[in-house]
């Protein structure tokens, strides 16, 4: 049973996606009414304080959000606003009203203005706001910023055809700035959208293994539907477990919702997550034949997120070389108390 | 189809608090073992260990203290189990018999049977062995014919199990047989008995194994006389206790930890100079063993709720499986070492010694195509 958060998700997505709406917005078309009736719903405000205007539901709530946003490849940038809006209100900043989206990268900061370029920001043209981290010297800031603030905007698309827009800022007054709080770092908004994605890479992978056993139910050769074959029933079983697996582990990095630079289990949750998209899109796409190859049957939508969504926010490779150099430079007596307890002793 | 998602629950912080008191323990107890003995893992048998952690009251975590169990819950055992794990301590003389043996016997088990075997369990003093494989009966195990036949003092039982485990070292087997003839419906006909494996008539025989060592036997039974109470559970009904007892067998961290070795030898061979691509490989097995033990936790949680989830540590097993037996070649592309017997380096020992016992891993307790079918059934595919 999912929680009522992710019921008013699921709700609205059933009535409001479809392929036609998806492939709209792959032409570019922005979901308008899908994105009326989301930020009505108050889920982009799941994760702020009530004081500040939100749901305050816990990260365990909110995964099942993410999650249910994954599973029907909602073209919009619902979890990123979800998790910006988190930020802002982590560092007491108001959370605006539109479209708020976040960057990984950081700007500097120079008598309270700010510049520099930030690349693949989800939405980022799109967006009224953008959440962003400016640095002053060792001092690490959240800003608010206005996208048409930017000297110049790039679009740029991921496979999924989702925008992943570079915008340029030159001493550019924030919205509003706050210092970040002990507790987060430069590399917060970083796990942020990591979080996210392992969230909707779980999401998606939980809806490939059920289209994709459906259809080998349904494709017949040899004279009976392809599932009676045990060789496909086994790579069914293995899609299922990599689904799982990705699923529980996010559901753990949402529980433990811990930013700190030495926790583990954002960074796990996306090594995992990307893994397992890739493993689950190549057994998904093996086992539908040519027409899950086709721009006409919708496998593509997910599996072409999927791809884009484990390079995002960090690939495996790049989480995995965190983890393994803490654990090197640490030692492998650093090992099992990390990963049985809140992470390394020093920063990833 | 509705895929069975597993949501994680963290372990309460009643059992975390056991976890340093485990740790100081094994610190004095074990720090000494050589790098090679750890990786023997849940291979290495040494009684007195056993004993010592029986007096520990580190045994029979679940079992209710009137069978001199500690009543606690599954989380402080995994706690428990997971940190001997991690340290390679040698747990092989009680890990059957704690695991599975005890559980079934409160399970399914008579009320004498219970005060009888299971007492000295917790205390680290009985061992159990698993009497299932057969010559010809592997994956296909409703195929067994050792036979328990009725007569006017009990069972009369003749036959032969085979890659036991531990029988040379046990006291009792509980092994599946027939108490009838086999019949249309293949599962039916079978009963759970537990073996005293001094009775006459028993002859065990330690099957050595590709590293050399004999940890598994050849068990036959000729005209063995069991008494009337040697049944476990209800006469005819083994097949289905067996099946839940596989769920305790399967979802364990010693199904994805049994590498764990070799994952600190090759860290601190490798040491603060390590490269790319030896930091990308450690750091994947961290992250994999974080995940698979957040899964395995999560299944923890549905068997103290007394569900069965058996679909869950069907995967669990399967991937776990999967990737212990990757531990050792990873370890041995991302570092030029050459696996060695006995050397005095303790990665190239380690490295030979998983290298060769891996192959193993997703034999022992069912194999993956045997696993993935459980799956397929549970998807309804099949
Ligand atoms: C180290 C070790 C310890 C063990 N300890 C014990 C123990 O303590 N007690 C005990 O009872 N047993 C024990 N076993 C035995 C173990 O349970 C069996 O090895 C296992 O069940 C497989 O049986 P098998 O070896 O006869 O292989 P087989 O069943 O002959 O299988 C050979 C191959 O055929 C495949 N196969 C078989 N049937 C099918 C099918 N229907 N569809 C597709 N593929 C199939 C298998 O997956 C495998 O790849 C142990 C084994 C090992 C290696």
């Amino acid at each position: 049973m999912r929680n009522l958060f992710a019921q008013t998700a699921e709700k609205i997505f059933e009535h409001q996606i479809s392929t036609a709406l998806r492939e709209e917005a792959d032409e570019g078309i922005w979901p308008e009414k899908l994105w009326r009736e989301i930020s009505e719903s108050g889920l982009t405000m799941a994760l702020v304080r009530e004081a500040a205007g939100g749901v305050n539901a816990s990260f365990g709530e909110s995964f099942s959000i993410a999650l249910v946003a994954g599973k029907f490849a909602a073209p919009v940038p619902l979890v990123e606003n979800m998790i910006a809006n988190y930020f802002l209100d982590q560092c007491s900043i108001e959370c605006p009203a539109g479209v708020t989206t976040l960057s990984k990268e950081v700007l500097i900061l120079a008598q309270g203005n700010v510049s520099g370029s930030l690349a693949d920001v989800p939405f980022g043209v799109k967006s009224d706001y953008i959440v962003s981290l400016a640095q002053h010297g060792h001092a690490s800031h959240l800003v608010l910023l206005k996208s048409s603030d930017a000297v110049s905007a790039k679009k740029r698309l991921n496979m999924a055809r989702e925008p992943r827009d570079t915008l340029t800022f030159d001493e550019t007054s924030p919205v509003a700035i706050a210092p970040l709080p002990s507790h987060l770092d430069g590399t917060a908004l970083l796990r942020g959208g990591a979080l996210m994605r392992s969230a909707q890479i779980s999401g998606a992978l939980e809806e490939i293994t059920n289209m994709t056993a459906q259809y080998a139910g349904e494709r017949e050769q040899f004279g009976r539907p392809i599932v009676k074959f045990q060789a496909i029933q086994q790579l069914i079983a293995q899609l299922a477990e990599q689904s799982v697996l990705a699923h529980t582990s996010a559901d753990r990095a949402f529980h433990d919702a811990d930013f700190n630079p030495n926790s583990i289990s954002i960074p796990v949750a996306k090594i995992i997550s990307s893994e397992s998209a890739s493993l689950g899109s190549a057994l998904a796409h093996s086992i539908h034949g040519a027409i899950g190859f086709t721009h006409e049957y919708s496998l593509h939508f997910f599996t072409r997120r999927l791809w884009s969504w484990r390079a995002e926010f960090g690939t495996a490779t790049y989480w995995a070389d965190q983890l393994g150099n803490a654990a090197c430079r640490q030692g492998a007596d650093s090992i099992w108390p990390a990963i049985t307890g809140h992470g390394f002793a020093e920063q990833i | 189809m509705l895929l069975p998602q597993l949501d994680y629950v963290a372990i309460p912080d009643e059992a975390e608090t056991l976890r340093q008191q485990v740790r100081d323990f094994l610190t004095t107890r074990i720090s000494s073992r050589s790098a090679r003995d750890q990786a023997y893992s849940w291979s290495g048998y040494d009684p007195e260990f056993s004993k010592a952690l029986g007096k520990k009251r580190w045994l029979g975590l679940t079992i209710p203290k009137k069978y001199g169990g500690q009543d606690m819950s599954a989380y402080a055992r995994y706690v428990i189990i997971e940190e001997l794990l991690a340290a390679g301590a040698p747990v092989a003389a009680h890990w059957i018999a704690d695991r599975q043996s005890a559980p079934l016997i409160l399970k399914f088990g008579s009320e004498e049977q219970r005060l009888k075997y299971i007492p000295p369990i917790c205390k680290g003093e009985s061992y159990f062995c698993i009497g299932m494989s057969e010559p010809n009966s592997g994956s296909d195990l409703a195929s067994i014919r050792t036979k328990a036949e009725k007569n006017e003092k009990g069972w009369c039982l003749n036959g032969q199990k085979v890659w036991t485990t531990g029988a040379h070292n046990c006291h009792y087997m509980i092994a599946l047989v027939r108490t009838s003839p086999p019949s249309e419906n293949r599962h039916a006909g079978m009963s759970q008995v537990i073996i005293d494996l001094n009775l006459p008539g028993v002859s065990i025989r330690p099957i050595k194994d590709i590293a050399g060592d004999a940890h598994f036997n050849e068990v036959i039974f000729e005209d063995v006389q069991l008494a009337s109470d040697a049944i476990i559970g209800e006469e005819g009904k083994g097949w289905q206790q067996v099946m839940a007892e596989l769920a305790f067998e399967r979802s364990g961290p010693e199904r994805f930890l049994s590498s764990i070795a070799v994952l600190n030898t090759l860290t601190d061979a490798v040491g603060k100079d390590a490269n790319a691509l030896q930091r990308r490989e450690i750091g994947r097995i961290i992250a994999k063993t974080h995940a698979l033990r957040s899964m395995s936790i999560a299944i923890t949680s549905k068997l103290e709720e007394g569900e069965n989830p058996t679909w869950h540590a069907s995967c669990v097993k399967d991937m776990g499986n999967a990737f212990e037996q990757e531990i050792p070649e990873i370890a041995q592309s991302v570092l030029d070492t050459e696996p060695r017997i006995e050397s005095g380096n303790p990665h190239a020992e380690v490295l030979a010694y998983l290298i060769q016992t891996a192959p193993s891993f997703s034999l022992r307790g069912g194999t993956k195509e045997i696993l993935r079918g459980i799956i397929a059934r549970g998807l309804g595919l099949r």
